[in-house]
């Protein structure tokens, strides 16, 4: 027999727009949670960005969307109508936890903040993800992805020394933000069925990047030089330690000391290993820097990225070339042979590929089901959850709560 | 105080470097009692510590008093180096020599009371010290086991997977970089953020298998990929590629999603400022503020056609000011905005100082460091506010052997002189 998913049995209600908390859900959904995602009538914000079919705009293959809310099934439901309210507040009853990202007084301007919301269910973990948290006199600044990578300490150490610091391209304080959500919300339902307490968990995007800078930060407390707080290298910081551009491609080294020197003159030239002045190798940073750059470009230049990816690796150094989309898709042997991505069948778009979870277990299995269209399980919610008969659902929709 | 979330479940932690500490102080600090165990000798498990912990780092940096050819992490201003101070934090010390089969008695008698064991080692470690889920659910049918790789099984098992090797192969690269004038050439970001991602996804997978064990009783073994934790950010990239056979590619500072954003010159030596416009009033507002409501009625088209002319103008305003100046006063617009900080000034901006977002944590070594705390605020099981430093090498044998184990002092001292849990 088939082994149940790890989270089988868990109920979520998606309450989130755009990134940060659908892709909170997203995993849970991923995992065998049974997600429920929630959009207005006019449909989830990140159903008009992206990029669509052939470019042309369509709420319906938006990439950005299908992306974030695989695996759940969606409904439209109006929450600031009373009936629409009535009928949310029923399924927070039946459910373990609610994720959101509106913004942080909205929930509560509706009478559905988290004491309203505890008041129908004392074990509901509400997991709200905002821009500066829950509370404080920043709560409602205005804010967007880049300006926070950029007080996030993140934009001063990305791009090249003598250009403007670069932020991600990826929106990585949002994706950052929503995995986080995706701990929490499993460690508060963890607590709930222990203890039968619900909570409220508070995450913030300012935090989200803030966090994981902290190596230097403490680097700092020890007396860090100040300009190395603000050392960019991009590109490369020296011989080995950055990016090489290669005959297809660009790849990526960082090499410890003069040992991982020698073994890359294996395969590229002995002149890297009789040639004593390279000795005093140390992360990028070497006496006679030019002359070993000198004998690296050409090399890499005349080689393809993943023979020196595999070359490399093979004398135990920790190299990679830079994977474009298509390189992921098409020619990852890591990928195809784990089935990390999956070929899911979407009514709009055709086929497309998800990502399966990061976390395997032996024993828990998984399943991935395609992103729903707008309003796709409505009736199939509303009478598996809560009951309602054919003529009802009639009536919800002709009201336009549904 | 609440009880916190994780009281009651043990861990016993293996892990090295950032991302595996990282993921087993997350356990602490949610309450779990965290063992991180070490050789007695060596550091880390048996001396894989290497990255950023050996003299030469603190050397290359100007500390004084650094012993360049040490290797470890004791040179670090005497005891600890920097990942182990930030990350083995609210654990206890054990060290222990799994390697000797009296050293191997104990670790069983330990798996036998704990619920979880994690490790960020390579398999071939793993089997030699005995943490293989395969050994250890025989001693306990109930642990969890929590193996953090790079790769995770499969071709690239064996590959060498530091944060920047992940990034680089993981799509994330690929869409980085100054964009407009550069092409496709990317660049990879300041820090090696796959290794915190991989923590984090460690986190939400190990509360998954205790939720799996709540419901069935049952253990299990989760191996978590960070490289795919990666992979899975750029879905939206993959989709994308699917439907039009498109390659998305590095956008510098602009937003994919945004009509307008840049990158300023302030006042003062490599000093920047962020902004953002995200609609006609943003837009408006900023052209208010640099002097040129002329160009109020343009379309985000025609801006962009005279990209280079509208920054010339906001730069002019931007550089005769302080980044924070020029931030405060787009911020009072509801322009979104940031000064491009270091660490330290993120550390004291003031959203992110509301937060407490960082602890300072007090080590008998070094002074006070700050430290980022696990970033999500828990309402009825908030963290501790203090957080305790780490601790000596088998700071804690007494508490593992005499209080947990049961030990004697007599038995302890003999374990002590044969060199199992004691240099």
């Amino acid at each position: 027999m088939k082994e149940d998913s790890v989270l089988q049995g868990i109920r979520i209600l998606d309450l989130g727009s755009d990134i940060s908390a659908p892709y909170t859900a997203r995993l849970l959904a991923d995992n065998g949670a049974e997600v429920i995602k929630i959009e207005p009538l006019e449909g989830d914000i990140s159903r008009q960005r992206g990029a669509f079919l052939n470019h042309k705009s369509d709420p319906e293959t938006s990439s950005l969307f299908i992306a974030l809310n695989t695996s759940k099934k969606g409904i439209t439901l109006d929450i600031t109508n009373a009936k629409g309210r009535e009928l949310l507040l029923k399924m927070v009853e039946i459910c373990d936890a609610v994720i959101e990202n509106n913004n942080p007084d909205y929930l509560a301007s509706l009478n559905l903040g988290y004491d309203t919301l505890s008041k129908r269910n004392a074990r509901l973990v509400l997991t709200s993800i905002t821009n500066f948290g829950q509370e404080g006199p920043y709560r409602n600044w205005d804010t967007s992805e880049g300006a926070i990578q950029a007080f996030s300490g993140l934009m001063t150490i990305s791009g090249e020394p003598d250009r403007s610091p670069l932020k991600t391209g990826l929106p990585l304080a949002q994706y950052t933000a929503g995995l986080t959500g995706f701990a929490s919300t499993l460690a508060a339902v963890y607590h709930a069925q222990l203890t039968g307490e619900g909570q409220h968990v508070d995450i913030a995007l300012c935090d989200a990047i803030a966090a994981n800078i902290d190596q230097l930060s403490l680097a700092w407390s020890f007396d860090y030089p100040d300009k190395e707080m603000r050392s960019r290298y991009g590109l490369r910081r020296g011989p080995l330690e950055g990016l090489y551009q290669c005959r297809d491609g660009f790849v990526g080294c960082t090499t410890t000391d003069f040992s991982e020197v020698k073994r890359l003159a294996t395969i590229v030239s002995p002149d890297l290993d009789h040639l004593e002045k390279f000795g005093n190798f140390f992360y990028g940073s070497v006496d006679n820097e030019d002359e070993m750059e000198a004998i690296l470009i050409p090399w890499f230049l005349e080689h393809d990225k993943r023979p020196i990816m595999e070359m490399t690796q093979d004398v135990g150094l920790a190299y990679s070339y830079v994977a474009n989309i298509k390189d992921l898709v098409e020619a990852n042997p890591q990928l195809s042979t784990r089935n990390s991505l999956i070929e899911l069948e979407h009514p709009r778009i055709g086929n497309y590929l998800a990502c399966a979870p990061s976390n395997r277990y032996t024993g828990p299995t998984f399943k991935l089901k395609p992103a729903p269209l707008l309003s796709q399980h409505t009736e199939e919610i509303l009478t598996s959850w809560l009951g309602l008969s054919k003529n009802e659902i009639a009536n919800l929709k002709t009201e336009g709560v549904i | 105080m609440a009880k916190r979330i994780l009281e009651g479940i043990r861990v016993l932690d293996f892990t090295v470097v950032w991302s595996g500490p990282y993921a087993a102080r997350m356990l602490a600090e949610m309450g779990a009692d965290v063992i991180f165990i070490e050789h007695p000798k060596l550091r880390g498990i048996l001396g894989v510590y290497r990255v950023g912990t050996c003299g030469k780092m603190a050397s290359a940096l100007g500390m004084e008093g650094v012993d360049p050819d040490a290797v470890g992490d004791a040179p670090w201003r005497g005891v600890r180096d920097s990942y182990t101070s930030a990350f083995h934090l609210n654990k206890k010390f054990a060290s222990l020599d799994t390697t000797k089969p009296e050293g191997r008695k104990l670790l069983e008698e330990l798996v036998k009371q704990s619920d979880v064991v994690i490790e960020n080692l390579t398999p071939d470690v793993v089997h030699k010290i005995g943490i293989g889920y395969d050994q250890l659910k025989d001693i306990n049918p109930r642990i969890i086991k929590c193996a953090m790789r790079g790769f995770g099984e499969g071709p690239w098992n064996g590959y060498s997977a530091f944060g920047t090797t992940m990034e680089f192969v993981s799509g994330i690269t690929s869409m980085n970089g100054y964009g407009r004038s550069d092409g496709d050439q990317p660049m990879r970001t300041g820090v090696y953020m796959v290794d915190p991602l991989g923590a984090m996804q460690a986190v939400g997978a190990i509360m998954g298998a205790l939720l799996y064990r709540q419901r069935t009783d049952k253990g299990t073994r989760v191996e978590v990929s960070q490289y795919e934790a990666a992979v899975n950010f750029v879905n939206d990239a993959i989709i994308e590629y699917n439907m039009n056979h498109t390659i998305r590619k590095p956008c510098g500072n602009d937003d994919w999603y945004l009509p307008f954003q840049g990158c300023y010159p302030c006042q003062g030596e490599d000093q920047w400022v962020l902004i953002s416009v995200r609609n006609k009033k943003d837009w408006g507002a900023l052209c208010g503020l640099i002097g040129r409501d002329e160009w109020l009625a343009n379309s985000f088209d025609e801006i962009k056609t005279n990209r280079q002319e509208v920054d010339v103008a906001i730069s002019s305003w931007t550089k005769v000011q302080t980044k924070q100046e020029a931030a405060r006063q787009l911020q009072s617009m509801n322009i979104p905005a940031g000064p491009v900080n270091t660490t330290p000034e993120t550390i004291y901006y003031p959203p992110i100082r509301y937060r407490e977002l960082y602890k300072w944590v007090i080590h008998p070594y070094g002074g006070i460091a700050p430290v980022a705390s696990m970033p999500a605020k828990f309402s009825k099981t908030p963290f501790p506010n203090d957080y305790e430093p780490t601790h000596a090498v088998g700071g804690d044998n007494d508490y593992v052997y005499r209080t947990l184990l049961g030990l004697s002092p007599t038995d302890i001292k003999e374990l002590e002189e044969k060199q199992i849990i004691k240099a």
